[in-house]
């Protein structure tokens, strides 16, 4: 990702600004509007990137669903980070509960009960989240521990963690995107008409 | 009105309703506290039912009566727990003379119609589907309230 750019004005020496893309750059004779519409442009520019990468997430593939949303209607100024603590939590409660089912289906003999019981726990909170191709996953998986079937447990297991690394770049990156619009003093937008 | 186990729930104008939510999950406790506290609830939350019996006061060998026990207006829990289920819950909560007025609303991911009816026959307000959305839990606190 690119760093926010730097502010430039008359005591910044002559030379290219750090412009998001080329055509921004301006000359060395900054003046303050410009820069005021520099920071306008930048924090829109974000926000718009923002937007994008968000339906991506939604209407490419389905990594999140509308449950995600529901997610960021309850963050609000007594709960500014509503939605990266409970993801964060998320993040913790998977990365545990992948680790116990890897141990499990390790064992000679594979207590499938278990097994059943840590995706079955996955399953839930992937879906309050709204982390939809872990959920999809986890139910595939939960068919097999009632088949009693560790190869295909295994290969579950493996569809699993691999949906859940992809969701959790995708959902950390949406985040930094984040953090960088309200540094350049932006706002997250709210409007998200584009989810059917 | 005469003191009876009704007035465990019926709420004064003005009173904020206690919700006490049960769920072995972290993420869907974080989240039901969320909802409920949006719709003006004051929220307790329990990981198992043995925990939610602890806080409701009705533990084996105590005694039926208030000490210590704070005024729950509505109990919502998880279906599937491990060791008691919500239905077992249920269960405990309306054989009790204290609280078997309050209402208890059940949540699970599973749609399954015969768990649904088993639980509503046992005396369950309300049986939700998860994932919890803001508009349920309104519905609900909407009920409490009238």
């Amino acid at each position: 990702m690119r760093k926010v750019p730097m502010f430039c004005g008359p005591s910044v020496p002559k030379r290219r600004c750090l412009a998001q893309a080329p055509k921004d750059s301006c000359s060395s004779k900054c003046i303050v509007p410009c820069r005021q519409l520099k920071k306008t442009m930048d924090v829109g520019q974000m926000q718009r990137q923002w937007i994008d990468y968000t339906k991506s997430l939604f209407l490419e593939k389905g990594f999140l669903d509308g449950q995600f949303l529901q997610l960021q209607q309850l963050q609000d100024e007594n709960n500014p980070d509503f939605v990266v603590e409970v993801v964060s939590l998320f993040f913790e409660d998977s990365e545990r509960l992948l680790k116990d089912l890897t141990f499990a289906l390790d064992q000679n003999g594979v207590d499938f009960k278990k097994v059943d019981a840590h995706v079955h726990q996955l399953k839930g909170s992937s879906s309050s989240i709204g982390a939809q191709r872990v959920k999809n996953a986890c139910i595939a998986f939960r068919n097999f521990c009632e088949e009693q079937n560790t190869d295909a447990c295994l290969r579950c297991l493996q569809q699993v963690k691999q949906e859940y690394c992809i969701v959790k770049n995708k959902l950390e990156t949406m985040f930094r995107l984040e953090q960088q619009i309200v540094a350049a003093g932006g706002s997250i937008p709210t409007e998200l008409s584009f989810i059917g | 009105m005469a003191a009876s186990s009704s007035s465990n729930w019926v709420m004064e104008s003005g009173d904020v309703p206690h919700v006490l939510a049960v769920d072995d999950n972290l993420i869907d406790r974080k989240l039901v506290e969320k909802l409920l506290r949006n719709s003006s609830c004051k929220v307790t939350t329990a990981e198992n039912g043995p925990r939610a019996l602890e806080l409701l006061g009705l533990t084996s060998g105590g005694q039926n009566n208030m000490n210590g026990r704070s005024k729950v207006n509505m109990i919502i829990t998880d279906y599937c727990m491990p060791g008691m289920t919500g239905y077992e819950l249920l269960k405990k909560i309306k054989e009790s003379s204290v609280m078997k007025e309050v209402p208890v609303v059940i949540m699970s991911s599973e749609n399954i119609p015969t768990r649904i009816n088993k639980c509503l026959e046992e005396g369950a307000q309300m049986f939700i589907l998860k994932p919890l959305k803001q508009s349920d839990v309104r519905k609900l606190t909407c009920q409490l309230m009238n």
